[in-house]
């Protein structure tokens, strides 16, 4: 396997939408109801969690960006190659590939367990996921400036929904957010950790760096993109913990979606049937770029072309999506793909770094130097 | 209002390229019996093929095609003056500017075909063209499809020459480049690139001479097959190049570095590479003052988001999702529908057909009575079928509405892709409600995403960002801040003046 | 293969077409405008339902349906058996409960409702005097649909700053806080009209007390921090010869604001400042206006007739042993690590005590003098 990816110039995407690309991935279903998981262990300082979770996010990406700059232009599968050999590198690589395809089918799950509960709770779960998967492989199939563009069109397209949080602040209660500093560390740390799930998507840098121009400017833009992402989060915690009351918070799955609830327009009485239809663009190019590195993967691992993987990740997601049918069982999902997750996009990172950089600089015989 | 001589200068500039062959590849006969049979078998003894002899002088020439007037007087009347017939002699006698050596069979005939006259002299392996076609062309008149309130009324004709001097008109520099194709084996048009040297890409100028050349159709009627022949995506309902008639919106694209084809015999000239947003622009943008020109694009882009979504938004509304609707709305919205008989989608289907049928018939008829079929039938049909409640009356609001909002789009193919995509949104969205239709949203979305016009970006200056193109996109902002030329074309000088001189 | 692949596409098509949702078109459905709850035998509840019956030939929009069922959802689905169209909750604006179930506690009525979420988040609440079912299936004079007169009525009154915004969100807001206690309106069936008699004190979900109108306007002032709409106030000032004489005035709030902070946590004391500025809007009384000293003093006999009537309010909440105005949401911001429950505060609350301090400013007296 080639570690250093020479990529075509027509391939090549501009530094700046990697902003685009972190906020796309990060956000999407976590943000629907991240607040209640976090409060639990936080109570009204649980916006000190999210930021606590945004500065370790900011810190993670910059040891991923560190760990790429170290082979100038090449993707996780092609370091892992390189710094733990053929077999290792091999098992690595099939790990990360299913870690991808699993993070899809937990994103898929859970938006289609949002859909069921507040609008269709008769349609089927095939239906649902294959409807979402025609979606995906169509966007797959388009190439990687095209998928680049979907996350841009989300962000851009889904801004206006922000501004209908004005509405829940009309009843906010500030002193919910009072006393301050009133948990300790371990629980705001706790809190934290309770974020993995919503915060996830940067890893995608791992897989999308060869296809960046002007890689020097990606840092900038990728610690732009954890900014304002985390700057959402925290405006939209510190919403539901002054527009919610605490006991109610707790009982509230999706509380971003509740707070739209109050919404009311003179043309839409209930925006929140607008408003999860709508999520359906913030989703996409979550489960388009988790399809994407799997399916990427693949073709750099065993040189499988990316349209034959999509049709065969496909198969397995639309078979495996029936497996998991009630709340409690996508709970338990969640629950354990957080722990998984928290291994891989948390600490593997930082094995990662060493390693290479152990390899580069004291063995000095790492390729692309 | 133009005078053919003028025109016929203007071809002078660049001949036809095929007839630049050197005498050794000669192809034609020396002596004139032998010529003159070859030549009426090649045309299988057609009845309007004439010939006439003048000592060894063979002229030949179809009388449906040459300005017979022209050729007695300044060809055949000054002919008869000269004592010996050479060469020389002949070319220098004759009072008509455009004439022409050929040394090759097939392009002689070709151009007798097209309104030359050819002389073959006898014991000479050339054929003298001179081209006098006649003039049957329909006057310049206003563009009808693409009309306009202020700017220019003036559209293309079927004329190639005619339309080529319109452009000149506007664009009077030595750097407006005409490259002349043939297309087409059995119709042999004559296609005309246009651009402007030193604006023009390069790159793309290649790419779209490859692509022409690469063309083998046996026939080539008009501008817009030839549009869908060239395009991108063939396969895509969407229009990736722009068709328009007006010659002003053609000179427009070339000043930003566009290229433009005009095809002989089609009032529709090409103008590519074209991003979606600029099918919704039009030239009057320009014309009026900005906060005007940016609320009228505005509006088309929100009328074209209504026309697409509308009635499918209700559809979906009264099918699955009974509590978006206001209070204020349940009552009289309940009491329309409750007199129909049919689901939503069916009631909706229906409407739209109608609409569609009216819209069709209307184009086909005759002008006068399309009009009158039009109102009469849209308000018969329309109050009978909400009387007999087959649908309710406030769908005939939206229908018409959204039928309305489709004719602002300046682009007539746009405009009616934007009728044609309604149809399986509103299946979408009778089947699946709100889901369905933002699944047809994200469909559209990639799609657009997918589609390259001239190997650039469909959805230009959105995707890829290019901020500055932003200022002339949705909005039009003032003649100062907009100096800078798209980048969708990828112009080689993008500045089209110094703003600090503007005000 | 690509064949293969066009096959597929079509047999994805025709499986997704197979997948359609379960419509429910508008005309076919019963729309449940409002829904009144009484008790009835065998602890059964009896459920009245206004339905929007969409028929131009109907003589009535409305039809008023009345069943029986342990529970709220039970009495929907026996109705359903009286009806020809389905019925649906989705656009139910009203919830009104009866005083007896009131007093039982109305949590598990609020809870189904906000279980479900084709509820809005925005459906008034109100406790009704005499039974649900006389008030609506009465037939009114000059009200062709009373579920719409209901709703108008209650919004306009919660517009207009009469009574308190007693919408699900705000009731599960106070009910679930430890500190601060529902509020809802209670509507009367008075003759012909439907009238407003005043504000319920709740004790967590049980009502223990009722306000008058004009009562419940002090309790805007204090529990709400922004507006407090118009009052009337009769009291007795002393003009500039010092006699004694009734005035009434007619004052309406243009800014109010409340300032409440703890003292002592132990007691627990709190310090209540407020601060009005008001307009008036009428004066029976022989005071003339154009003296500065007698705003002054009319600004000072107001001050003092506010004080006493807030303080009689509050006392009266002690004695019912309900906080309505939020004190405990203020003692629960400022101590830390208090532990607050609702149980634990309602012990405190009946020994609070406070000083009120009030300024009250006449900012404007109309456009003549």
């Amino acid at each position: 396997m080639e570690v250093i990816l020479k990529m075509k110039p027509n391939q090549l995407v501009n530094a700046f939408l990697v902003f685009f690309i972190i906020h796309t991935t990060q956000v999407g279903v976590g943000l629907q109801g991240f607040q209640r998981i976090i409060y639990r262990d936080a109570q009204q300082d649980a916006w000190i969690s999210v930021l606590i979770s945004g500065v370790a996010t900011s810190l993670l990406v910059f040891i991923i960006i560190k760990t790429l700059e170290l082979y100038g232009s090449t993707d996780l599968y092609g370091i892992q190659h390189d710094v733990f050999g053929i077999l290792i590198g091999k098992v690595l690589n099939c790990f990360y590939i299913f870690y991808s395809l699993l993070s899809f089918f937990v994103v898929l799950r859970n938006y289609i367990e949002v859909i069921q509960a507040w609008i269709f709770p008769e349609l089927p779960l095939w239906f649902l996921s294959m409807s979402m998967l025609i979606l995906v492989t169509y966007g797959i199939n388009s190439g990687v400036r095209s998928i680049i563009g979907i996350s841009f069109f989300s962000v851009i397209l889904s801004l206006w929904l922000l501004l209908f949080i004005s509405y829940p602040i009309k009843f906010a209660r500030i002193d919910h957010l009072l006393p301050m500093f009133e948990a300790d560390l371990i629980s705001l740390l706790k809190g934290a950790y309770n974020m993995t799930f919503t915060v996830l998507g940067f890893e995608i840098l791992y897989i999308i760096y060869p296809y960046l121009k002007e890689k020097k400017k990606v840092m900038k833009f990728a610690q732009l993109g954890i900014l304002f992402t985390t700057f959402i989060y925290t405006a939209l915690m510190i919403v539901a913990i002054t527009y919610f009351n605490g006991v109610q918070l707790e009982k509230t799955v999706w509380a971003t979606l509740s707070l739209f609830k109050i919404v009311r327009l003179p043309f839409i009485e209930r925006f929140e049937y607008v408003a999860i239809t709508f999520w359906m663009l913030i989703i996409l190019p979550n489960l388009i770029f988790y399809m994407w590195s799997a399916c990427r993967g693949m073709e750099r691992v065993f040189k499988v072309s990316i349209k034959r993987s999509v049709w065969l990740f496909s198969l397995i997601v639309i078979i495996s999506v029936q497996l998991i049918i009630t709340r409690t069982q996508v709970n338990h999902l969640n629950d354990l793909f957080a722990k998984c997750a928290f291994f891989v996009v948390a600490c593997y990172p930082f094995i990662l770094f060493s390693f290479a950089w152990l390899k580069k600089k004291v063995f000095n015989k790492g390729i692309g130097t | 209002m133009f005078r053919k001589r003028e025109i016929k200068k203007l071809l002078q500039e660049k001949p036809f390229v095929e007839s630049q062959e050197t005498n050794t590849s000669s192809d034609i006969p020396l002596d004139s019996v032998e010529f003159l049979k070859i030549i009426q078998q090649k045309l299988h003894y057609s009845a309007d093929f004439k010939t006439i002899k003048i000592s060894n002088l063979t002229i030949i020439y179809i009388d449906t095609q040459v300005n017979i007037k022209e050729l007695n007087q300044n060809i055949i009347g000054h002919l008869k003056n000269v004592q010996v017939y050479t060469e020389k002699n002949v070319i220098t006698e004759i009072a008509v500017s455009e004439i022409q050596k050929s040394y090759s069979m097939k392009n002689g005939m070709l151009s007798i075909l097209k309104g030359s006259v050819g002389i073959h002299i006898d014991q000479t392996s050339t054929l003298l063209l001179i081209n006098i076609p006649t003039d049957n062309n329909r006057s310049l008149s206003k563009p009808e499809n693409e009309s306009q309130v202020v700017g220019p009324q003036i559209g293309f004709n079927e004329s190639l020459a005619t339309n080529i001097s319109l452009i000149r008109r506007y664009i009077t520099t030595t750097d407006l480049h005409n490259e002349r194709f043939v297309i087409g084996s059995r119709t042999n048009t004559e296609v005309s690139l246009l651009y402007i040297d030193g604006l023009a890409s390069q790159a793309m100028v290649t790419r779209f001479k490859e692509k022409i050349k690469s063309i083998d159709v046996d026939g080539l009627l008009d501008s817009a097959v030839l549009n869908q022949l060239i395009s991108d995506n063939a396969l895509s309902i969407f229009p990736q190049m722009l068709l328009t008639e007006r010659p002003d919106r053609i000179c427009d694209g070339l000043l930003n570095g566009k290229l433009a084809i005009l095809v002989e015999g089609s009032t529709m000239a090409i103008l590519c590479p074209l991003s979606f947003i600029e099918f919704f622009e039009s030239r009057e943008d320009y014309n009026v003052r900005w906060p005007i020109a940016s609320f009228i694009r505005l509006l088309r882009i929100i009328a074209m988001l209504l026309s697409v979504f509308f009635t499918a938004l209700y559809v979906a509304a009264l099918s699955f999702h009974y509590e978006v609707i206001p209070q204020a709305l349940l009552v009289p919205l309940g009491e329309s529908r409750s007199r129909v008989p049919f689901p939503p989608l069916f009631e909706a289907l229906l409407l739209e057909f109608i609409i569609e049928l009216l819209r069709e018939a209307g184009a086909r008829l005759p002008t006068k009575v399309g009009q009158t079929m039009g109102i009469v039938g849209g308000i018969v049909i329309g109050t009978a079928a909400v009387q007999a409640g087959f649908t309710s009356n406030i769908l005939i609001i939206i229908v018409a509405l959204s039928a309305l909002a489709s004719f602002t789009t300046p682009s007539y193919t746009m405009g009616s892709l934007i009728r044609i995509i309604r149809f399986p949104l509103l299946f979408l969205a009778g089947f699946w409600g709100f889901y369905g239709i933002m699944f047809g949203f994200c469909i559209i979305l990639i799609h657009l995403l997918r589609l390259t016009t001239l190997e650039s970006p469909y959805l230009a200056p959105f995707y890829p960002p290019r901020f500055a193109d932003w200022l002339d996109s949705i909005v039009r902002l003032p003649i100062k801040f907009t100096f800078r030329r798209p980048q969708l074309a990828r112009p080689q000088n993008r500045n089209k003046y110094n703003p600090d001189k503007v005000k | 293969m690509k064949r293969l692949k066009i096959y597929i596409i079509i047999l994805w098509i025709f499986i997704l077409l197979t997948g359609c949702a379960d419509r429910k078109i508008l005309e076919d459905i019963g729309l449940i405008t409002t829904v009144g709850y009484d008790l009835a035998g065998n602890n059964n509840i009896r459920s009245t339902m206004v339905v929007l019956q969409i028929d131009p030939e109907a003589v009535r929009n409305i039809d008023v349906i009345s069943s029986e069922g342990l529970t709220s959802k039970g009495g929907r689905l026996n109705a359903n058996l009286k009806t020809s169209k389905e019925l649906q909750s989705g656009q139910l604006r009203v919830a009104l409960y009866n005083e007896e179930i009131a007093k039982r506690g109305i949590k598990p009525y609020v809870d189904t409702l906000a279980r479900d979420p084709s509820i809005s988040d925005l459906t008034y609440l109100a406790i009704v005097e005499g039974s649900t079912k006389d008030l609506l299936k009465h037939e009114y004079h000059n009200i062709s649909d009373v579920g719409q007169q209901l709703f108008n009525q209650i919004e306009q009154l919660t517009d207009k700053e009469q009574i308190s915004n007693a919408t699900l969100q705000e009731v599960q807001q106070s009910y679930y806080s430890d500190g601060i206690d529902p509020i809802l309106p209670i509507l009367k069936r008075d003759g012909e009209l439907i009238r407003v008699t005043g504000n319920a004190v709740m004790r967590n979900d049980k009502i223990v007390g009722k306000l008058s109108p004009d009562d419940s306007f002090y309790v805007k002032l204090i529990r709400d921090q922004y507006h407090a709409g118009s009052i009337e106030l009769p009291f007795e000032m002393k003009d500039e010869n010092g006699k004694e004489q009734k005035v009434t005035t007619v004052i309406d709030m243009i800014v109010s604001s409340r300032d409440l902070s703890l003292k002592d946590k132990n007691i627990p004391q709190f310090d209540l400042q407020l601060n009005i500025k008001a307009r008036l809007l009428e004066i029976q009384g022989d005071v003339d206006l154009t003296i500065p000293t007698n705003v002054k003093q009319l600004e000072k006999a107001l001050n003092n007739k506010i004080k006493k009537e807030a303080k009689k309010v509050i006392t009266y909440s002690q004695e019912r042993n309900s906080d309505i105005f939020g004190f405990g949401e203020v003692y629960r911001s400022s101590v830390r690590h208090s532990d607050l429950t609702k149980g634990k505060w309602h012990e405190k609350y009946k020994n609070m005590t406070y000083t009120m301090k009030v300024d009250f400013r006449l900012v404007r007296t109309g456009i003549t003098e």
